[in-house]
């Protein structure tokens, strides 16, 4: 496990770039096991839903290009683990504010530097270069404070830390950090009057004349009526200075004539930006941070998954994930990991599902989603989980398009299962979902028996969702699993798949009691 | 400054949401008539009405408080009339004013100090009004009201907002002030009001501190960038005008609510005044488990036939459950909408279609009523029916009432009189009150038997000659519908 972080790792995951003068090298919290970066998506990866997760985990943050870390699963579980120790830092919120107020913070020192090209005017050019400064200074405290406060465990993090520390101690940056600071709090001290008259502005002192707009709301406070919709006044501002403002020099130059000292302070706004190095450098450092940014925005109520490597013996051991909201719908709605239902855990090497098809499809995304998570040493959704860390996942799920010839989709069907079977190995997660459904029950419970046959020979893990009953008592390795409505809100429609078998209830009552309105179960409602 | 004349101290929240199973509330009531009634043309009062009725009062001091506000109207039914109107006249006024959809704070500011004008003078007329009829208010609410318009609108007042309205027109130009912001600009402009000595002096234009920059006439950029800054300066006190008058207006709107519900009661009350039918003033109680009426009748139906109607009497005691069976359009239904009706409007602080009414105030009333129209197939619309019962289960509190027309029809006796027996039976013992018309014989005769002093039994009649009475009387539910007759009514003998 004991994993040590390449220095400067994060650079090639990005391409090459010149480390900017000044700065540490940030080391990668992505690990060693990280490969190139792949820029497709496995073939699995739209039918488990998992496109969807990414883009909706890396929207807003386009400019990171974050979805190809997405899609290579690791091959080592001291990978694996590595990622998993920086994801249980990130669980604590505290660490996980310090990493996204840290990239709001350099998106605001980018805006800065990128408006300061185009100005105009000196004075107003030296500002957005200060501020500049003075944001990169912030962001780059806050995070070291933070992670410095924080309880580090993971390798990852504590390296990042350890970086940073000696970059904050650094003549350099101290230096950076006064400069701006005295020079920001000079200008921020400065106030003063305009008088507008017709066409003529006079730049006075402030003299401490009273507010008229409080004079003004106090006499009509009375019919103050709480909450009401404000005033909408707009006026333009273009963000640059027009030549009222500043452009004729006339009005700095009768500034400065005022008497007060403070109004040195704007001399040494020149200084600052022409000795110090620090604005060309933040872009790029603020490169290297996006996956765990990204990462720390996930807010699955995800847990650290346990991935195995080996097979564990039979029936004596876990081996199938327990939990049961994929991702997918769980990733818009955060922190609401109390309302997970676990299923039970299926100890044998393969299930099949049965029940309302939407739920029992869902489990079957879920098994995969898990897996691919996990094996991208991600937290997963869950109370707990124990994954096996496959080499491959494979998954047949039926085809959109519909083709004309029954026949002809059998058979593809059939080719399809073929090549994954080809390639399994028993240490691959296969899911099956709803095979053969183009054809006669008789013919889907042969060639179902027939697959499930094979698969079981394999010894391998697989999820199938099958409506052929059978299929599920083929075996003493094979556990058969029942999707139910949820009894007590249909509206919210969380599916919950249980092990066991169809039951016989009468019917009007079988209905009351999916409607919660037998007797005991409406007693419970109206207590509650 | 509020208006408070639905609440002693809160506001109608009219924007509020609608309450959960309202619409099948409104439908199964048939409210619909009811409120076409009370609105007597006007949309606005409609909806009003509406809203007041939804969001019924739990407390019976606060039901009492309208009580006495309506029994005000009643007596001068002119003065309430008179405010609705104002406030109608202020809000329609305000919106003629041209600008409302611009946004520059020179505009806002203009259009601000009309609006605040007009304001001022319909306020002026609120005041008479009131003035006039004081003498005659006998209720919290309307005594309160006037008094408040007294104090916070004294004729000092007027004359002070006079003074400022004049002063925003800025003859003198604007001082404001501002410090250095983002990129060096300047932000955070306050209006300010010169120093007194300096005032006369700006306004002569002598005023020679600082530097001064004119604008040459040619350059249009530079008026631009002028009226830019000066916009910017006023900004604030354009808000915080134009806010003002938003409250104010809000005022208005808050009053057209408040006053407009009374008139709603008025109108209704009239109409009801001309088919002879009484209404009376309601005894609500905080205790469980009361409900009793005495001539309690359909409003809708009356104002609908405009006919003299049979109202029916309920004495239910402490006695939760009221169990209704009988002849096929005995007044089973009818009654069931009178009894939800009263509880409604008595909530709402209205008087109730009934020569007298007691009954405990109720958390919320729901309604399970058969879907006539519902020709789904059989399975699919037992199951419709315990989605909806399902839906009313969700909402009930202890302090709830539910009333059943029919429930779990769609299905066979046996079954259904099972299904209503589990869940009004967890609905009893939690505290709900529970109105059940059936015709369940199963079920009604089970009750009969387990419970029969926990219950009131009511029958609908029918003569001997078959002609229904629509009165109903206490009594066992006996084995038979009243089918057969209207068969025999319907296609004749």
């Amino acid at each position: 496990m004991a994993v040590q972080p390449s220095p400067g790792i994060a650079g090639t995951a990005r391409g090459d770039h010149v480390r900017p003068p000044g700065l540490p090298p940030v080391p990668s919290v992505l690990g060693m096991g990280t490969p190139g970066r792949p820029e497709d998506e496995p073939d699995y990866f739209a039918y488990l839903n998992l496109d969807q997760l990414v883009a909706s985990i890396t929207a807003g943050r386009a400019e990171y290009d974050l979805p190809p870390f997405f899609y290579h699963p690791l091959g080592s579980l001291e990978a694996v683990h590595f990622r998993q120790e920086v994801f249980r830092d990130l669980r604590v919120a505290q660490v996980r504010r310090a990493v996204d107020d840290f990239a709001e913070l350099m998106r605001g020192t980018r805006r800065l530097q990128t408006r300061a090209h185009p100005s105009r005017y000196h004075y107003q050019r030296e500002r957005w270069w200060l501020d500049a400064g003075a944001t990169y200074c912030r962001a780059v405290e806050g995070l070291t404070r933070s992670l410095a406060a924080a309880d580090l465990r993971s390798c990852g993090l504590t390296a990042v830390c350890d970086a940073l520390l000696r970059h904050v101690a650094s003549d350099g940056f101290r230096s950076l950090v006064a400069q701006t600071a005295a020079v920001r709090e000079g200008l921020g001290a400065v106030r003063y009057c305009l008088a507008i008259r017709g066409g003529s502005i006079r730049v006075t002192r402030f003299d401490d004349e009273a507010d008229y707009s409080e004079a003004v709301e106090r006499v009509f406070e009375r019919f103050h009526q709480g909450e009401t919709r404000p005033v909408e006044v707009e006026f333009s501002t273009s963000p640059d200075m027009n030549h009222v403002e500043a452009g004729s020099w006339t009005w700095w130059r009768s500034c400065s004539r005022l008497p007060s000292p403070r109004w040195t302070a704007t001399a040494r706004i020149t200084s600052v930006s022409s000795t110090s190095r620090w604005p060309a450098s933040t872009g790029r450092c603020s490169s290297t941070w996006p996956t765990w940014i990204c990462w720390a925005a996930w807010r699955l109520p995800g847990c650290r998954s346990a991935i195995r490597r080996s097979p564990p013996p039979r029936r004596s051991r876990p081996r199938t994930p327990t939990t049961s909201r994929s991702p997918t719908s769980s990733s818009g709605r955060a922190g609401r990991s109390s309302a997970t239902t676990s299923t039970s855990t299926a100890p044998n090497g393969s299930s099949s599902s049965r029940g309302p098809t939407k739920a029992a499809r869902r489990r079957a995304r879920t098994f995969g989603q898990l897996h691919h998570l996990g094996a991208l040493g991600a937290p997963v959704p869950g109370r707990a989980a124990a994954l096996f860390l496959p080499d491959r996942v494979f998954t047949h799920f039926e085809k959109a398009e519909e083709l004309s010839d029954l026949h002809g989709k059998l058979q593809d069907d059939l080719v399809r299962i073929r090549d994954i079977l080809d390639h399994a190995t028993a240490d691959s997660v296969v899911i099956l979902n709803e095979i053969f459904t183009s054809t006669t029950l008789e013919d889907a419970a042969f060639l179902g028996r027939r697959i499930m046959e094979r698969i079981l020979g394999l010894d391998l893990l697989c999820v199938c969702v099958t409506f052929v009953d059978e299929l599920a008592t083929l075996g003493d390795t094979v556990v058969s699993m029942v999707s139910t409505v949820d009894e007590q809100d249909q509206a919210r429609r969380t599916y919950k798949v249980v092990r066991r078998p169809a039951e016989g209830l009468a019917y009007a009552l079988a209905v009351a009691e999916r409607h919660g309105l037998t007797y005991e179960r409406a007693k419970e409602r109206l207590s509650g | 400054m509020k208006a408070h004349l639905l609440y002693p101290d809160a506001d109608l929240d009219a924007g509020r949401m609608r309450p959960p199973l309202a619409d099948e509330l409104v439908t199964d009531l048939e409210l619909g008539l009811l409120l076409y009634a009370m609105a007597a043309g006007d949309a606005f009062l409609r909806g009003t009405a509406e809203t007041v009725l939804l969001a019924a009062l739990t407390d019976p001091d606060t039901i009492a408080y309208r009580q006495a506000v309506i029994a005000d109207c009643l007596r001068a039914p002119d003065a309430v009339r008179t405010l609705y109107a104002l406030a109608v006249e202020a809000l329609d006024r305000e919106r003629r004013l041209f600008g409302g959809f611009l946004h520059s704070p020179g505009t806002v500011l203009q259009r601000a100090v009309m609006s605040l004008e007009l304001f001022v003078d319909v306020l002026r007329r609120l005041r008479a009004t009131t003035r006039q009829h004081a003498d005659g208010f006998r209720s919290a609410g309307l005594t309160a009201f006037s008094r408040m318009l007294e104090d916070e609108l004294g004729d000092d007042y007027f004359r002070l907002v006079g003074d400022h309205l004049d002063r925003l027109r800025f003859r003198g130009g604007v001082l404001v002030s501002a410090r250095l912001g983002p990129g060096n600009r300047g932000e955070g402009y306050v209006l300010r009001s010169p120093h007194e000595e300096r005032r006369w002096l700006s306004r002569l234009g002598l005023d020679r501190t600082g530097l001064t920059m004119r604008i040459s006439d040619r350059d249009e950029a530079g008026a631009r960038a002028v009226s830019e800054l000066r916009d910017q300066g006023v900004s604030l006190v354009a808000r915080a005008l134009g806010n003002s008058a938003q409250h104010i207006l809000d005022f208005f709107r808050q009053l057209r609510v408040e006053t407009g519900f009374y008139v709603a009661c008025l109108n209704v009350h009239e109409a009801l005044s001309r088919t002879g039918q009484p209404v009376c003033f309601p005894t609500p109680t905080s205790a469980a488990g009361v409900l009793t009426g005495g001539g309690v009748y359909d409003p809708c139906l009356a104002l609908a036939t405009g006919g003299p109607l049979v109202g029916n009497d309920v004495e239910a005691g402490g006695r939760r459950l009221v169990v209704v069976t009988g002849a096929n359009q005995g007044g089973k239904s009818t009654f069931l909408r009178s009894v939800g009706l009263a509880q409604l409007m008595m909530q709402a602080g209205m008087f109730v279609p009934a020569k007298s009414f007691h009954s405990s105030v109720c958390d919320g009333v729901f309604t399970h009523f058969k879907q006539e129209e519902d020709t789904a197939m059989v399975s699919g619309k037992l199951d419709e029916e315990l989605r909806r019962m399902s839906d009313v289960v969700d909402r009930l509190t202890p302090t709830s009432m539910v009333l059943c027309n029919e429930s779990f029809a769609a299905t066979n006796e046996r079954e259904g009189s099972e299904i209503a027996r589990q869940v009004v039976r967890a609905m009893l013992e939690s505290g709900v009150r529970v109105v059940l018309v059936t015709h369940l014989y199963d079920l009604a005769q089970w009750w009969y038997r387990q419970d029969g002093d926990q219950a009131l039994f009511l029958r609908a009649q029918r003569q001997e000659d078959g002609a229904r009475t629509y009165l109903l009387a206490e009594g066992e539910p006996l084995p038979t519908s009243f089918g057969p007759d209207l068969y025999e009514q319907v296609f004749g003998a």
